[in-house]
């Protein structure tokens, strides 16, 4: 089954495309497609979206349909057909 | 008189011709800081609750406050109040950055008070502690760029003035009109261009060389410092920094994918053609440099360049995340190239883009219900997605010319008039920015009660709700909502009469802005204090208002986010909860039906 992931802002500069569909598995998690997007994109994406920065801010916020896997169940979210997972760096403006 | 200040308060008579210098009130200072604070307290000290907005009496105040001009990050900013909005009803304000207040402040004085009404067009002009006014009929309709061009070339500096003007939008009581300074940047909101268009002053151009010391110059150096060292360390102010690299419009995709990103007219809130007009679109295609306001290492400015095509304008600036909004996904128009030619038309001609944006997404909708009869737009095909009829309507809104007369009385009047008030997307009148509220519920309930109108910087609770700064908070519950939204709104009460930039509060918190304003100022401030007179100023502001009137009844969103669930989506079947929460919201305020009681008022040092 496919799935849709988007990239915003800096990650987009380092996946060289703003989206991907993604051929998964059934019962694959964020985590999982973490890894498969790790191994497509190189060490710089994993060091893009692993731990936090200087001030303590996470480098990666990740929604699926919408919501912040957070409130999901955050790494362990599963995804289905059809899913949306957007990429965010931290960002802000008003 | 303590540090950061000048200690002159200019006053301007209008009607007289009359200028004085007046003593700043030092305990007034201490209450009320400067900037939002200090325009506040003085229109409070003159407050008429029958003033009408084109009165004479109506204070038009430029206000600056202690950390203006010193050498602390963002401190290029300054405020405008005035003591009653044409487009609310409220008391007015709005804030800007540029160089405009520090500026002021070098000419030698904290702030500006003008009164009255000229006779014939003028501008006022501050330069070194010398004051004067010079008619100008010749200046009366020019556009924002020309007059800034013409008053910046008659002065002996060019390097150390800047102009505070109105365009024709102003001199045309549009009541969304802005203050313009250093042509693009703009004092936006409650249509404080329209009350100095009401005075017949076209514009304040200031420019001087005396610096003003702070209290403790060493220690004042030393926070700035620090604070200079955490904004460039931060990933979003930093010198790499996703401000810095894509703007403000980088929340295009964000919100967008969030299901928040509200479309023709608020009846959506997700835009399939997004990514089309984000800041990542914007930098790759029309971007061709970026500036910053006075003192700001953060440097969020875009400019922008649109060479050829129907829309093509010439090095301009912007435009920011809330005009991509307002003339995009709101009117449901997708090229970036037309909205940066509306941008750059608004600052032409001095106004609101939010309040633009949204009054002609009201009339797409009025004309597509059939409720705004094809005979009243004179061949205008004035609908969703039609980016030529929208550029068309902003000149048309400025001059009052056609339809543009309709569209003048901004969305509630315009819904009112052609009987479907249920259009207009406002709150007290004023339009609602980029958010759309229902799946994000504390910005709803800072729009409801954001005491200027529908407003998001005055309580910016998408930071936790939706950016995860300073921390997550699920943008879908209630709980805890009316706590944040009153901690944001009185932090920017502080922010804002200090003055430096509400951006800088994604690097700092109150215990650097409380040790920053201690050194410069000499006053005995910590978090604490600082977030207290924050409130106070937040409760003035309301109190004025209740006084004209205004109560809960006010405090309500549109029935269309409380009531009409979101149609499709990723934030599909939300609502906003604003009724669930604003008893709570009073409660914990020491409000009782949207008025501060006479205790908290008492407490606060009020009355």
């Amino acid at each position: 089954m496919k799935v849709h992931i988007k990239f915003l802002a800096t990650i987009r500069e380092i996946t060289g495309e703003p989206e991907i569909e993604l051929e998964i598995h059934s019962g694959d998690t964020v985590e999982a497609v973490m890894r498969t997007l790790e191994h497509r994109y190189g060490i710089e994406l994993k060091e893009a979206t692993t731990g936090t920065t200087a001030g303590g801010i996470p480098k990666i916020r990740i929604l699926v349909n919408g919501r912040d896997m957070e409130f999901l169940s955050g790494l362990e979210t599963e995804l289905k057909a059809g899913d949306v997972m957007v990429l965010i760096p931290p960002v802000a403006g008003g | 008189m303590p540090g950061g200040y000048t200690g002159k308060i200019l006053e301007v008579d209008l009607d007289s011709g009359e200028l004085k210098d007046s003593p700043l009130d030092e305990e007034m200072a201490k209450m009320y800081l400067g900037g939002k604070g200090l325009g506040l307290k003085l229109v409070y000290d003159e407050f008429r609750s029958d003033m009408q907005p084109f009165d004479p009496d109506n204070l038009l105040i430029f206000a600056t406050g202690p950390a203006t001009g010193q050498k602390f990050p963002t401190s290029g900013r300054y405020h405008i109040v005035c003591s009653k909005s044409p487009q609310t009803g409220t008391v007015g304000s709005g804030n800007s950055g540029g160089k405009w207040g520090p500026f002021l402040k070098f000419a030698g004085y904290d702030a500006v008070i003008v009164r009255g009404i000229s006779k014939e067009p003028v501008y006022l002009s501050i330069v070194d502690g010398k004051a004067e006014l010079v008619p100008a009929p010749e200046l009366w309709g020019m556009t924002v760029h020309a007059v800034t061009d013409e008053l910046t070339e008659r002065s002996e500096n060019l390097k150390k003035t800047s102009v505070a003007c109105i365009g024709p939008a102003g001199e045309n009581l549009v009541p969304f009109s802005g203050i313009m300074n250093d042509k693009y940047r703009t004092a936006g909101r409650t249509g404080l261009g329209a009350v100095m268009g009401s005075k017949k002053l076209k514009a304040v151009v200031v420019s001087g060389s005396q610096r003003v010391e702070p209290a403790n110059r060493e220690l004042m150096e030393d926070r700035a410092i620090e604070s200079m060292k955490r904004i460039r360390e931060n990933p979003i102010t930093g010198p790499k920094g996703g401000l810095h690299t894509y703007g403000t419009a980088v929340l295009v995709n964000i919100l967008n994918e969030s299901g928040a990103y509200p479309t023709r007219n608020f009846q959506e809130a997700y835009f399939p053609d997004a990514d089309e007009q984000s800041g990542e679109t914007l930098v790759k295609k029309y971007l061709t440099g970026r500036g910053g306001c006075w003192g700001c290492p953060i440097v969020c400015g875009r400019k922008s360049d649109v060479p050829d095509g129907p829309y093509s304008v010439r090095d301009t600036e912007g435009p920011e995340y809330e005009t991509i909004f307002a003339f995009g996904s709101d009117c449901g128009i997708t090229e970036l190239d037309a909205l940066i030619k509306a941008n750059h038309l608004c600052d032409e001609l001095g106004l609101d883009t939010i309040s633009m944006g949204g009054t002609i997404a009201c009339a797409m909708e009025l004309v597509e219900k059939g409720k705004i009869p094809p005979e009243k737009l004179h061949g205008m095909n004035l609908r969703f997605g039609d980016p030529g009829s929208m550029i068309e309507a902003i000149w048309r809104t400025a001059y009052r010319a056609g339809i543009g007369a309709d569209l003048a009385l901004g969305s509630r009047a315009l819904a009112e008039k052609y009987g479907a008030p249920e259009c207009s997307i406002a709150v007290k009148g004023m339009e609602l920015p980029a958010y759309d509220p229902r799946p994000i519920q504390g910005i709803g309930l800072n729009y409801a009660t954001a005491n200027r109108g529908g407003d998001h910087v005055y309580g910016y609770t998408i930071s936790p709700e939706v950016l995860g700064l300073p921390e997550k908070l699920d943008p879908y519950s209630v709980e805890d909502k009316p706590r944040w939204t009153i901690l944001l709104q009185d932090l920017t009460s502080a922010i804002n009469s200090s003055v430096v930039c509400l951006f800088t509060s994604f690097a700092l918190g109150l215990p650097e802005y409380s040790g920053m304003l201690a050194a410069v100022t000499g006053f005995d401030l910590d978090a604490d204090k600082l977030l207290k007179l924050g409130e106070r100023i937040t409760n003035l502001e309301r109190l004025m208002n209740n006084m004209y009137g205004l109560d809960r009844n006010e405090d309500v969103l549109p029935k269309r986010l409380t009531e009409e669930p979101i149609p499709a989506g990723p934030a599909k079947g939300q609502i906003s909860h604003v009724p669930e929460m604003i008893d709570e919201y009073y409660r914990l305020r020491g409000w009782v039906d949207g008025k501060p009681t006479e205790g908290k008022l008492k407490e606060l040092g009020i009355i």
